[in-house]
């Protein structure tokens, strides 16, 4: 099993390795497919021992970092090992799934590209590391293969790096909508983007960095052998108390607990496109719509929720409030960004962080109320029918040539009827109505929210404890109302600029076929074995359960909450699906609620806020001022041959110390010959005298 | 003999090539460089062996250690060892030097004088890591000063007089207070001697057993004392057994640099000028060698000097010069003066935390590529200085590990800037854009070069980073320094954030230089990297992803070294 278990990220690994070091002409992709595929049964294989007996995989830990005793801190050693359960089983066939998926549908989407092959290798390595993160045994190399998943998406984000900002490309400034505004036209570019991306995720790491680092510590003082950021070995020392023993920042026991997981679930916001560090996600777009398919949709994004998942246990309830908080402010926030985007890409990024949000809420209402699972469960859910709507729009957008503004598409699903179904099928889905997917995980996630809304309420304000549980139903109003516009301009109505839409077509066969499979997986038969809506239990709920046992709240209370949650979010899809459904009957509104819409438009301002304060402001005048203060001024900095003038910068200290000290000299005369060779002589003569005369 | 002989050849290669070097005809400056080429691969295959051996023998000992009388009555003595700390360093200079001379090969003036500079360089680098004698020590630091002042201001760009001036002068600040504080404590010694209590741990260390049994440490006879205050030799097997009675040294006055640490609460009782001669000590050896890394606020003749030095002294200079002031403290500074260097070591780290911000900052505000991997460079080296004055295990074995993969990195983007002044004859960022369609080579060791000074895991970058990052979090040298037990914690928390800006401006560069549309039409036929660059940079690309995919050999190496200063500095101020 051991080498199943290694095999698996190892091949895609493999092919990244050969076809970024031979560079074949011809073949990457099918090697690629290969290699996933192969990926993906060894997953199916080593996941039936997991998923039907309730095993835990692992391979030896193997040491990679190891530090030798010091005086009071243990010996340990940071290792890299496989540890496969239940929850990363789930996520392992999606990632080896989708990546399966996404390669053949891009053998359509991609063909004849200028740098065809190329997108296969970024790919298989971002696969690989993916795969890491679902596999890792420990806080350290989930951190290794973050990073790693970082600079796939980096890579893949950047495939078409050479490609001007929007402000410059004349198709873009032909395509785009006549009101488009909120997006920075003269910075957004590929290669603008794939830093950006980059870096904001950083943002969020640098948290992840501290808090493992503090997590580390603990662990080691609370007495931990070997590795201290194994997850076993978190949870032993959580569990014995290692954080009451220890101090820091005014904090011990629960509040340190609190802190150390606040700053690793930074790291979570980053990758999963959390408020505030949202605004890489919508740029990434500026990647290939399949790539964004599985990064910006299925997994990447996914990861933070992955790790919050796997940290659950470590977090406190005050840091779980902080989690329900930022996932509500996000889903809302986005949500309403959502609703007003031309773009046909943009609205489904924006709907992507909405749902990561909702993911958030359910893991901020802890294991007791359920959240856990729901949130878990749908973001398995929600990763395959958004990689679906994915495929869907890049099946749109290839067969309108590339224009991605709806207000010009209209009456597609007679030119294109699988895209048309299959997306269709992902947006009752996304909508939550029942017998579809997300009326099972969604209604899970309200539910949570509103049991851990009810536990909190005795403790705290009830603002502060119902308003994750407001802002996810009336997300969910808000979700329905934007993607049925999307859908319904799209795909309804007549065309309404036949230019763009006239050579609209399905794409190949094998890529309907991909779309078929993913379409399935709509359904919520699929997941929870039953054809019955409001059956609430699921294989799924089977596999995760064990690890944590719900008996927090007890079962009738689960269950009206769950009935309650369900008239409510049935009510809040049709509310939003009808007026959509109403307003878009006709085609694009042409009236706005204007205050509101440019508030949507310009996306609250907060991109425009990063780029003024962290980008022009820390980034760029931060920076010129702290290098004018070291150097000096650029004047200084080109007349450096003859005397250059002084300035105030430290390096201006320098040689006005320097000066002086060449005036000092100059009235000391005659030694002064101008050779410097002379002067370091007299000096340390000086001074070596001064000292043989002061020792003696 | 073997040991001192085999290890001057480590300076003495370098040193008669660089002097047969002159003898090469004009004319024949191929020859000079194939000369140059094959001279510098001895020390780089000796550095790699005892690298080897060193992460093999995984403990803290010198592989090698030898110690022959030069001037007895002076106390000088040719004593030279190398332990898993000058391995992993010389190993760096072998690869550096390699690198520069092969990166030289397109150096057209005074060809073979600019080869000869430059093995003398090293012939000093390599010197002091292997010298265990101050005097020895000291000849070799100022050895390597005169090349390199040469070749910048020779070979320099535009202004390199000045730049070479201001890199002269500082060092030569940093030699002098090198020179009295040297003086001061030879002659702080009685003539007589010290005698000094041995640990059983140190005597274990520095064991050597005499043609009679006794034993000796660092090569000095060690005696236990009966009742009745008389000394007697102990034999090496009951030392070796652990002998339960304390141990006794006579430290002689000489310069030997192993006695010097035998003596360090010696010097905590000796007076000079009115000051604690630990603490009048340990600040001159600190400025000495705070100037060459460089620490905050005595940085800015770096820039400098990167900018008007040739692109293979740049190499030179951030891939070995800027570690030798480390070396120097983990050497002499903090082993000597243990109580002093944990006393002031909140001040310390604070220079480092700074340097990690300000200088990651003011590479932000960088237009000249040189400038901004300079700054990048006193960013990255904060972090040594932040490990080091942690005094974990970790962080100190975080220190040496960051010296040497920034070794690596520092190397691999001064030749990437290299190469594109090579092409362009400027090194303005906004001078470039779009090169990745016509460099694909290059773009792609760019890319490397930058994830792994950004810290990115898998690279050699990171592991540096995360041990003086997970060190200082562990650390409890705030509360020795007075700063309380949070300090080194926010140390930690605060260096975090320079993964963020890290990557901010060396992916910013990478975008500006390389992606987008192409900016300048005449770089559309910029050739891509030829022979002899992939041949200088490969290498070190590939020893950046193995040395990051896989670091043990560099921790088995390190680790024992680091556990020994720990531990060192923890009983000479009582444990933390």
């Amino acid at each position: 099993m051991t080498t199943t278990l290694l095999a698996i990220p190892a091949i895609p690994l493999a092919v990244f390795l050969i076809l970024f070091l031979l560079r074949p002409r011809k073949g990457g992709d099918w090697l690629a497919i290969l290699g996933m595929a192969v990926s993906f049964l060894l997953s199916l294989r080593v996941a039936v021992p997991v998923l039907s007996q309730g095993q835990i995989l692992s391979t030896p830990s193997l040491p990679w970092l190891a530090f030798p005793k010091g005086l009071d801190v243990p010996a340990f050693a940071l290792s890299l090992g496989i540890r496969l359960d239940p929850m990363g089983t789930v996520m392992l066939l999606i990632v080896t799934g989708l990546s399966l998926a996404v390669l053949v549908y891009s053998t359509w989407y991609l063909h004849g590209d200028r740098c065809y092959t190329r997108f296969f290798g970024h790919f298989s390595f971002f696969a690989f590391a993916m795969m890491g993160i679902v596999l890792s045994d420990n806080l350290l190399m989930t951190f290794i293969f973050w990073e790693l998943v970082g600079v796939g998406s980096y890579l893949l984000i950047g495939y078409w790096s050479d490609k001007p900002a929007v402000a410059d490309d004349s198709f873009y400034q032909g395509m785009k909508a006549k009101y488009a505004t909120g997006i920075l036209e003269s910075k957004l570019s590929p290669a603008h983007a794939q830093l950006k991306a980059f870096v904001m995720n950083r943002v969020g790491d640098f948290g992840f960095l501290a808090g493992l680092s503090i997590f580390a510590w603990v662990s080691l003082a609370g007495g931990i052998q070997g590795n201290p950021l194994s997850w076993e070995h978190l949870r032993l020392a959580v569990a014995s108390g290692a954080f009451d023993h220890v101090a820091f920042a005014g904090l011990s026991g629960t509040g340190l607990l609190t802190l150390a997981g606040i700053f690793v679930f930074l790291g979570a916001m980053g990758k999963s496109a959390q408020f505030p560090l949202h605004t890489w996600l919508p740029d990434a777009m500026q990647g290939p719509t399949t790539a964004s398919a599985i990064i910006h949709a299925a997994t990447m994004v996914a990861a933070g929720v992955f790790l919050t998942a796997r940290m659950l246990p470590f977090l406190t309830p005050d840091a779980l409030l902080f989690v329900s908080w930022i996932g509500a402010i996000t889903a809302f926030l986005a949500a309403t960004i959502a609703l007003v985007q031309w773009d046909f890409k943009a609205v489904l990024a924006y709907s992507t962080i909405s749902q990561l949000g909702y993911m958030m809420i359910g893991l901020g209402a802890g294991a007791e109320t359920g959240g856990y699972s729901a949130g878990l469960s749908h973001l398995f859910t929600h990763a395959l029918f958004k990689c679906l709507l994915f495929l869907g729009a890049a099946s749109v957008i290839h067969g309108c040539g590339n224009h991605q503004d709806m207000n010009r598409f209209g009456g597609l699903w007679k030119k294109m009827p699988w895209t048309a179904a299959t997306t269709g099928l992902a947006t009752l889905a996304i909508c939550g109505l029942p017998f579809f997917s997300s009326f099972w995980s969604k209604d899970a996630l309200i539910a949570s929210a509103l049991l851990a809304a009810q536990g909190r309420s005795g403790h705290m304000a009830a603002w502060l404890a119902w308003g994750p549980w407001a802002f996810s139903v009336l997300t969910a109003a808000l979700t329905c109302f934007y993607m049925t516009r999307q859908w319904s301009l799209t795909f309804l109505g007549t065309a309404r600029d036949p230019e763009v839409t006239a050579h609209a077509h399905d794409p190949w066969p094998r890529a309907k076929v991909v779309l078929f499979v993913l379409a399935l997986f709509t359904f919520q038969f699929v997941w929870t074995g039953s054809l019955n809506p409001f059956g609430a239990s699921s294989w799924l709920d089977g596999a995760l359960a064990p690890l944590f046992p719900v008996d927090g709240v007890s079962e009738a209370l689960r269950h009206h909450a769950h009935l309650q949650t369900m008239e409510l979010s049935v009510l809040m899809a049709f509310f939003g699906i009808g007026l959509s459904l109403f307003l878009y009957r006709k085609g694009p509104m042409t009236k706005s609620v204007k205050p509101l819409w440019s508030l949507f438009a310009n996306l609250w301002f907060i991109d425009r806020l990063w780029d003024l304060l962290w980008v022009e402001g820390f980034g760029k005048r931060g920076g010129r001022l702290v290098a004018t203060a070291d150097l000096g001024s650029s004047e200084r900095l080109t007349r450096l041959e003859t005397r250059p003038p002084l300035s105030p910068s430290i390096d201006g200290v320098v040689d006005g110390i320097a000066r002086l000290a060449g005036v000092l000299g100059g009235l000391l005369g005659r030694l002064q010959n101008g050779r410097s060779v002379a002067y370091v002589g007299y000096a340390t003569l000086i001074l070596g005298l001064l000292a043989l005369f002061l020792v003696i | 003999m073997f040991d001192s002989l085999f290890l001057s050849l480590f300076f003495v290669v370098p040193l008669v090539v660089a002097l047969f070097l002159w003898l090469v005809p004009q004319g024949r400056e191929n020859w000079a460089r194939a000369i140059a080429l094959v001279a510098s691969f001895v020390p780089l295959g000796m550095g790699a062996a005892l690298f080897v051996l060193a992460a093999r023998a995984g403990r803290d000992a010198f592989l090698l250690r030898e110690s022959v009388p030069l001037a007895p009555t002076l106390g000088i003595s040719w004593h030279l060892g190398v332990d898993g700390l000058s391995a992993t360093l010389l190993f760096l200079s072998g690869i550096v030097g390699t690198v520069a001379v092969l990166a030289s090969f397109g150096i057209k003036r005074k060809v073979r004088g600019y080869f000869s500079l430059l093995l003398l360089l090293f012939a000093g680098v390599n010197g002091v890591f292997v010298a265990l004698d101050m005097v020895l020590f000291y000849v070799f630091w100022e050895l390597m000063l005169i090349p390199m002042f040469l070749l910048i201001a020779l070979w320099g760009g535009e202004q390199r007089r000045y730049a070479a001036l201001k890199f002269f002068f500082y060092t030569m600040a940093g030699s002098i207070s090198l020179l009295v504080v040297m003086l001061t404590l030879y002659l702080k010694v009685p003539t007589q001697g010290v005698e000094v209590s041995v640990t059983p741990t140190a005597a274990l260390s520095g064991l050597s057993v005499a043609h009679d049994g006794s034993a000796k440490v660092w090569d000095l006879p060690l005696f236990v004392k009966d009742s009745a205050g008389q000394s007697h030799a102990v034999a090496a097997s009951v030392v070796v057994k652990g002998g339960v009675q304390p141990f006794f040294a006579q430290v002689p006055r000489d310069f030997d640099l192993l006695h010097w640490r035998m003596l360090w609460r010696f010097w905590t009782t000796q007076e000079f000028l009115g000051l604690n001669l630990a603490a009048f000590a340990f600040l001159f050896f600190f400025l000495a060698f705070a100037v060459k890394v460089p620490v905050f606020p005595l940085h800015t003749w770096l820039p400098h000097a990167h900018v008007q030095a040739p692109t293979a002294v740049s190499v030179v200079l951030a891939g070995i010069l800027l570690k030798l002031g480390v070396y120097g403290f983990l050497r002499i500074a903090w082993p000597l003066f243990p109580t002093v260097a944990a006393a002031w070591g909140g001040w310390i780290a604070l220079l480092g935390v700074v340097a990690i911000i300000w200088g990651a900052v003011a590479a932000l505000g960088q237009t000249d590529l040189k400038r901004l991997v300079a700054y990048s460079s006193i960013s990255h080296m904060g972090y040594c200085l932040l490990g080091l004055s942690a005094l974990t295990v970790a962080g100190i074995s975080g220190c040496m590990i960051q010296m040497f993969s920034h070794g690596l990195g520092a190397s691999l983007l001064f030749l990437l800037v290299g190469v594109l002044y090579d092409r362009a004859h400027h090194r303005e960022v906004e001078g470039f854009g779009g090169l990745a369609a016509t460099m694909p080579a290059f773009t792609a060791v760019f890319m490397l070069a930058a994830f792994s000074s950004a810290g990115l895991p898998g690279l050699s970058g990171f592991v540096g980073e995360l041990s003086v990052i997970l060190g200082s979090i562990q650390s409890h040298a705030g509360v020795v320094a007075g700063w309380g037990p949070d300090a080194f914690r926010w140390f930690g928390i605060v260096a975090s954030t320079g993964v963020i800006l890290s990557a901010a401006y060396l992916l910013w560069t990478v975008k500006r230089v390389a992606f987008g549309p192409l900016r300048h039409a005449e770089q559309a036929n910029f050739r891509d990297l030829t022979w002899h660059e992939r041949f200088s940079l490969y290498p070190l690309a590939i020893l950046t992803v193995l040395f990051g995919v896989w670091p043990h050999p560099l921790l088995a190496a390190l680790g024992p070294w680091a556990r020994d200063l720990s531990l060192h500095v923890a009983s000479a101020v009582g444990g933390f």
